[in-house]
C-alpha cells in the first residue's frame, strides 16, 4: 500500500516537475523583466524570481495547479513577482502598510454582500464598460483580493498567502472590496442615467 | 443589456491584467541571460521536484522521520530514482561578447566510459543507424524517414571545453528534466549540452523538433 501511495505521488511529481519547469520556460523572463523595475539590480530581482518559484515549489503548488487559464496564470506569477519585489524593498526600508492607510470610499450602498448575492447584484444591473471602469478606480488592493477570489476561485486563506497577509485581513478587503465596486457602480449609474438606480 | 456572470469574471480578469500591459507578453521577446548562481538555484528546485518522497519530507520533523522508510522503499518499489550524489564533475559557461564556452572540470578518476547512454525507448518513427565507440567517446546516429536526425555524444567530461558561436547561434540555457542543458540553434539545427554522471552528453537535432520530443529525448536517454 504504501509502495503504491509512493508510486502515485512519483506521477504526480513527475507532471509537477514538467509543469513547473513549463511554467518557469514561458514565464521566468517576463518575471525578470517586473522584479526588475522594482528592484533596478539583477541580483536582487533573480533572487526575487527564485524565490517565487521556490515558494510555489514548497507551498503553492496546489494553486498553480488548478489555474487552467494562461492568462490567470501570468497575472499569477506576475503579482506574485511584484509582492515579493515589494517585500523585499519593504524589508530593506523596515515600513510596512497597514490596511488602514487604504484610502476608503464613502460606502452608501446597502446590496446583499454574499458572493453570489454580490454578483447577481453587479450582473442584472450593469454594462461591461461601466464595469471596468468602476475596477479601474477601485484600489488595487481590492481588486486584486475579488480577482483572485472569484476569477482564479481561490479560497480567502490561498488569497492571504499569495497577498502575504492574515486570513482576517483579506477577508476585509473582500468585504469592502465588494462594497466599494458596487458604490463606485452606484455612482457610475447616477452619473449615467440621472436617477436613483435602487 | 446585463452582462453574465463570465462576462463579469471576464472584466475583472481584465482590469487586473491591464497591470501588467507593459511586461512583454513573451520570453522570446526579452532579451536576458540568468546567472549561472540562478540557474542552479532553479536547477536543484527542479531536481527536488522529481523525487517522489518531496512532499513528505519537505519539513526537517518530516525528513528524519521518513529517512528510514524512504531508504528501504528504493530497494521495495517499482520506481526508479535517481541515487542522490555531488557531481564530481563540474559543469561551466563563460559567456563572451560573440561566443560561450562551456567547459567541464573535475577528476572522477574514470580512465573509460563504464556506462553508455542510449535512448530507451527511440523516439517513435527514429531508428538506430551508426555507433561508433571507444575508450572515451560513444556517438550513436538516429534517423527517420523524413530525414531528421539525432545524434547522441558521450565523452568522458574531464577537460572537455566546447565553444558555441553566439554571433550565428542562439545560445541560452534552461533546465529540462531536473537538467542545467545549454541549447544553441542554427538554421534547423539544435544542440543540447549537459552532464550527468561525470560524462558529457551532446545531443545534435537535424529536422524539426519540438520542445515536447526534446524533452522525451532527455529523459529516455539513460
Amino acid at each position: 500500500m504504501i509502495s503504491l501511495s509512493l508510486i502515485l505521488a512519483y506521477l504526480d511529481d513527475e507532471k509537477d516537475k514538467i509543469l513547473l519547469e513549463d511554467i518557469f520556460n514561458t514565464y521566468s523572463k517576463q518575471m525578470m523583466c517586473l522584479a526588475k523595475m522594482y528592484l533596478k539590480k539583477e541580483e536582487d530581482a533573480e533572487d526575487a524570481v527564485a524565490t517565487v518559484f521556490e515558494r510555489i515549489a514548497s507551498r503553492n503548488f496546489d494553486v498553480v495547479r488548478s489555474i487552467k487559464n494562461d492568462i490567470d496564470l501570468r497575472n499569477y506569477l506576475l503579482k506574485a513577482t511584484k509582492n515579493t519585489s515589494l517585500n523585499m524593498i519593504k524589508a530593506k526600508k523596515k515600513t510596512c502598510v497597514s490596511l488602514e492607510q487604504i484610502p476608503e470610499h464613502r460606502i452608501g450602498s446597502k446590496e446583499e454582500l454574499t458572493d453570489e448575492g454580490f454578483l447577481e447584484t453587479v450582473c442584472r444591473r450593469m454594462e461591461c464598460e461601466e464595469v471596468m471602469k468602476a475596477l479601474g478606480s477601485l484600489n488595487e488592493k481590492y481588486r486584486d483580493a475579488l480577482y483572485y477570489h472569484f476569477v482564479m476561485e481561490m479560497t480567502v486563506s490561498e488569497v492571504a498567502k499569495l497577498m502575504f497577509q492574515s486570513v482576517s485581513a483579506t477577508k476585509q478587503q473582500l468585504v469592502r472590496g465588494k462594497k466599494m465596486l458596487l458604490s463606485l457602480l452606484n455612482k457610475e449609474g447616477d452619473e449615467t442615467s440621472g436617477n436613483d438606480k435602487k | 443589456m446585463a452582462m453574465t456572470r463570465n462576462e463579469l469574471l471576464e472584466a475583472i480578469r481584465k482590469a487586473v491584467s491591464l497591470e501588467f500591459e507593459h511586461v512583454p507578453k513573451n520570453d522570446s521577446e526579452i532579451e536576458h541571460t540568468f546567472s549561472l548562481p540562478f540557474m542552479k538555484r532553479m536547477a536543484k528546485l527542479f531536481r527536488k521536484q522529481e523525487k517522489a518522497y518531496w512532499k513528505y519530507v519537505n519539513t526537517a520533523g518530516k525528513r528524519v522521520a521518513v529517512a528510514i522508510l524512504a531508504a528501504a522503499l528504493l530497494f521495495a518499489t517499482a520506481c526508479s530514482f535517481k541515487p542522490i550524489r555531488e557531481p564530481v564533475i563540474k559543469f561551466f559557461t563563460e559567456v563572451y561578447e560573440t561566443f560561450t564556452t562551456c567547459f567541464f572540470e573535475g577528476d572522477d578518476g574514470k580512465k573509460a566510459i563504464e556506462k553508455e547512454y542510449v535512448l530507451e525507448p527511440v523516439p517513435e518513427g527514429f531508428t538506430e543507424v551508426s555507433k561508433s565507440s571507444d575508450d572515451a567517446t560513444v556517438v550513436t546516429n538516429y534517423e527517420n524517414q523524413n530525414g531528421a536526425r539525432i545524434r547522441i555524444t558521450q565523452i568522458l567530461a574531464n577537460g572537455v571545453k566546447l565553444n558555441l558561436d553566439t554571433e550565428k547561434e542562439g545560445v541560452r540555457r534552461e533546465v529540462i528534466e531536473g537538467i542545467e542543458v545549454v541549447i544553441s540553434e542554427f538554421e534547423n539545427r539544435k544542440q543540447l549540452v549537459y552532464t550527468v554522471d561525470q560524462y558529457y552528453i551532446q545531443v545534435s537535432l537535424t529536422g524539426d523538433f519540438d520542445d515536447q520530443l526534446i524533452r522525451q529525448i532527455i529523459r529516455n536517454l539513460k
